[in-house]
């Protein structure tokens, strides 16, 4: 696995990320979506997170080592 | 007695920096102003310089003994102390009018100032009051910002004050200033573009210090952000430590097998 492998999965799943970012946005406009979306993502980034951890834990490795808030945000 | 004999250091010195500034104006001497920094590339960099004073605050929390030591979030407690303490900081702020004064030089000046004492002695950190209360009373005096800084500079170069900053710490016991999200929101306050937005961003952080629950109109948003990133970058950098330990732990409590690596 290579660096490109990696990166075209992350560009795979920011694709599907937009579509799930853009379908909030649909579900906050109705009234009473607002706080199923806020939990869908909660579990959602409950999980990511969980299983960032558990395969840190796993390998030995910080997956969150070297990364930077701000260099994500504005590079 | 040895108030008096602080007292007479701090008078000598303010005696120093008000000759320096005499020199200056009878020399008729340039003063160089710094060109003007991008907004936005001086709030980047006042974001990092926190971070970095975050960071340094937790990985000296047992060396110091005082500051905030801890990231909000990691303990209820240490929360609510910062958040009372951060209140009080920016109440004692918003009572001086002389913030419009500062720029951002002056700030790095007392920062370095700062650094270089609680590296000197890491159990005294009244040398920001001390520098702030000199600077000050030279505005008060009538010299401009640039003027004063000018002058702490040349008295640098020569190594005057950092001379007599030593004595003034060793002096006696500190105050005590709360480096720490405190810090971040004051330095915020320090930068001319923030001045001008003192009463939102006071509003924002009262708001949000002390939890009131009502909406508070007016705030200025990239200054929010600018404070929201920080507090991000915090909680990410614990997430970070978080998984680090767990890693540690892992290790400690698993004992290695006789062929693994």
């Amino acid at each position: 696995m290579s660096a490109d492998a990696l990166h075209d999965k992350l560009v795979a799943a920011f694709s599907l990320l937009k579509e799930a970012v853009d379908t909030t946005v649909e579900i906050k406009k109705k009234e009473d979506g607002s706080k199923q979306a806020a939990l869908v993502w909660e579990d959602f980034l409950g999980d990511f997170w969980e299983y960032i951890r558990l395969k840190s834990r796993e390998s030995g490795y910080n997956l969150l080592a070297g990364v930077s808030f701000f260099r994500s945000k504005h590079n | 007695m040895e108030d008096l004999a602080e007292e007479e250091r701090v008078r000598a010195l303010k005696e120093d920096l008000k000759n320096e500034l005499l020199d200056m104006r009878a020399g008729e001497r340039k003063i160089e102003h710094m060109p003007p920094i991008q907004d936005r590339q001086t709030r980047e960099s006042l974001k990092r310089e926190i971070i970095k004073e975050l960071r340094h605050c937790e990985e000296h929390e047992n060396e110091y003994g005082r500051g905030w030591g801890k990231l909000p979030g990691n303990d209820r407690q240490d929360w609510e102390q910062l958040k009372r303490e951060l209140v009080s900081e920016i109440r004692g702020s918003m009572n001086s009018s002389r913030l419009d004064a500062y720029d951002r030089q002056l700030l790095d000046v007392m920062r370095d100032e700062i650094r270089a004492e609680m590296r000197a002695n890491p159990n005294n950190f009244h040398a920001r009051e001390k520098t702030r209360d000199i600077m000050e009373e030279m505005q008060e005096m009538g010299y401009a910002p640039g003027e004063i800084l000018h002058a702490v500079q040349q008295l640098q170069k020569r190594g005057t004050i950092r001379c007599r900053f030593s004595e003034l710490m060793n002096s006696r016991e500190g105050r005590g200033f709360k480096w720490g999200l405190g810090a971040a929101i004051l330095a915020l306050l320090f930068l001319p573009s923030a001045a001008k937005s003192l009463k939102p961003v006071t509003k924002w952080a009262l708001k949000e210090t002390m939890e009131a629950s009502e909406r508070v109109q007016g705030i200025i948003s990239n200054l929010k952000e600018d404070v929201e990133d920080i507090l991000a970058e915090a909680q990410f950098e614990r997430s970070r430590n978080i998984i680090d330990d767990e890693i540690r732990t892992e290790g400690e409590s698993v004992p290695a097998a006789p062929n693994e690596k």
